[in-house]
């Protein structure tokens, strides 16, 4: 008995802890391959979302590639599947993960990609069946990645009974053709990344065109965290431009409404009614029409104030 | 026949409607205006998110300094002050003190790793360091600290002064926590 209340215990304090974290930074789907790292070459980036498009036709595997700088605090796994979620994948879905600063990556899936192609096989396919994890210690991304899909394709063509082929380049990638180290100081060839061409010297401390916030190279995800920072401030100013604190308590509308509800209240009233029954006996031909013309009045005065 | 109403059942019933729409305007006024100056505090991209986004990037650089650094203190600090910053458990006094000594604890594993052999090697890892510097010189860069507590003096000085802010506090509206 005391077993089972440890380990109900325990369970809700992993539970709660892994609650407890706040949301790391995740990047905004680009579709097939988001890589807000930067260290993917152009030949190799669009060779991805190539090969993702066949596989999604044949298959209807729908196949995402991300790659971080660095994971927030987070293991992979998790980052992983927090990913998988923000992104709303669905269950045919499989979301490779690598954090091109840590070193790690993970694979996080739907229930229908996983029942089909298996989380073990997965995993084999980043440290065993491809030198995915190595090529990524070794920061060869092109190659890596190139190394992983032709795993991959042998094993999705194993079990969806296809015979899917890789695009040219990521074939060429594997087969280290195109190695990005080769990049030369100077050399602007599509194989450098900016972020390669950064930490191979060419770049070094220049301004990112398209992130720059200050000297040094910035990811899109911070860019895009400062944005938001930014814009949370820039909320927040207009609602206190266009408010006046002393307008707290009741509005004109209410005080209008509270106003006419007290007046049908005393109209119902002993004397009311008795000067009412007076008033009918004295002129008998008026009728009670002030009260519209008040009304009509009140609401004027309101249009009025607001122009 | 219409039964009349007494005047005085008249005159009740009428400060009664007045007083529910001075309770209710005030409480639902008071309240439109904390929840504004709560999500400059909790809302998305808040204040807390802010500190939790360098307690990421304090995190991130433990890695960085991890693979030059081994069994360091100073990196156990900073593991500790970012662990503090991205837990969205821990109040905001907590996180006021660990953010305070978060500049330092970067500062010294910054000393250490330019210290190191392999780290001034790993162009990658000098080109890291600096973009989380630079990330977490632009999280506390952003007037996020002195907006909040800005608008939430402003708030708490609406709450003690005038008729509104005393039947708003008597109704129960709570001052806002301030960043200090």
């Amino acid at each position: 008995m005391k077993k089972w209340i440890c380990g109900i215990l325990s369970l809700m304090l992993v539970l709660t802890s892994a609650f407890a974290l706040a949301d790391a930074r995740m990047p905004v789907s680009r579709g097939a391959l988001t890589d807000d790292a930067d260290v993917l070459s152009n030949e190799v980036s669009s060779a991805i979302v190539e090969y993702a498009g066949d596989v999604k036709d044949e298959t209807g595997v729908d196949m995402h590639v991300a790659v971080v700088h660095f994971l927030d605090g987070l293991d992979a796994q998790t980052y992983a599947n927090q990913l998988f979620k923000e992104w709303e994948l669905d269950d045919q879905a499989v979301l490779l993960l690598c954090a091109a600063g840590e070193d790690s990556f993970a694979t996080a899936m739907g229930k229908k990609a996983e029942n089909k192609l298996s989380k073990q096989n997965m995993d084999n396919l980043m440290y065993t069946s491809s030198d995915f994890a190595n090529r990524i210690a070794a920061q060869e991304y092109d190659i890596g990645f190139a190394k992983y899909f032709v795993a991959f394709n042998d094993l999705i063509n194993k079990r969806y009974d296809e015979s899917l082929k890789l695009p040219k380049a990521l074939s060429r990638a594997a087969s280290d053709e195109v190695v990005a180290d080769e990049v030369q100081p100077g050399q602007t060839t599509t194989a450098g990344s900016l972020w390669q061409q950064i930490t191979s010297g060419v770049q070094q401390n220049s301004q990112n065109g398209q992130n720059g916030q200050n000297s040094t190279y910035m990811p899109n995800l911070w860019y895009q965290t400062m944005q938001g920072v930014q814009d949370n401030s820039s909320h927040y100013t207009d609602y206190y431009e266009n408010h006046d604190y002393g307008d707290n308590g009741i509005g004109v509308g209410g005080w209008i409404i509270l106003v006419i509800l007290v007046m049908i209240i005393f109209s119902q009233s002993h004397p009311a009614r008795k000067a009412k029954r007076n008033y009918q006996r004295r002129y008998p031909q008026r009728s009670g029409n002030g009260w519209l013309f008040g009304l009509l009045g009140l609401a004027l005065m309101r249009i009025l104030r607001r122009r | 026949m219409k039964k009349s109403l007494p005047i005085s059942v008249c005159i009740l019933i009428s400060l009664a409607l007045v007083l529910f729409g001075l309770a209710f305007g005030t409480v639902k006024g008071f309240g439109d205006d904390k929840e504004q100056v709560t999500k400059l505090l909790s809302g998305e991209n808040g204040l807390m998110d802010v500190l939790s986004y360098r307690g990421a990037d304090g995190h991130n650089l433990c890695v960085v300094a991890s693979r030059h650094l081994t069994d360091d203190p100073d990196v156990a600090v900073l593991s500790q002050n970012a662990a503090i910053l991205t837990d969205a458990t821990q109040p905001l006094e907590s996180k006021k003190a660990a953010n305070d000594q978060l500049d330092t604890a970067v500062q010294a594993v910054k000393a250490k790793l330019l210290e190191s052999e392999s780290f001034l090697q790993s162009q990658r890892d000098q080109q890291y360091l600096a973009m989380l510097e630079g990330d977490l010189k632009n999280l506390t860069s952003t007037d996020k600290v002195s907006l909040y507590n800005q608008a939430a003096q402003g708030f708490n000085d609406q709450l003690t002064k005038g008729v509104p802010g005393w039947i708003a506090s008597v109704l129960g509206v709570k001052p806002c926590e301030l960043y200090q």
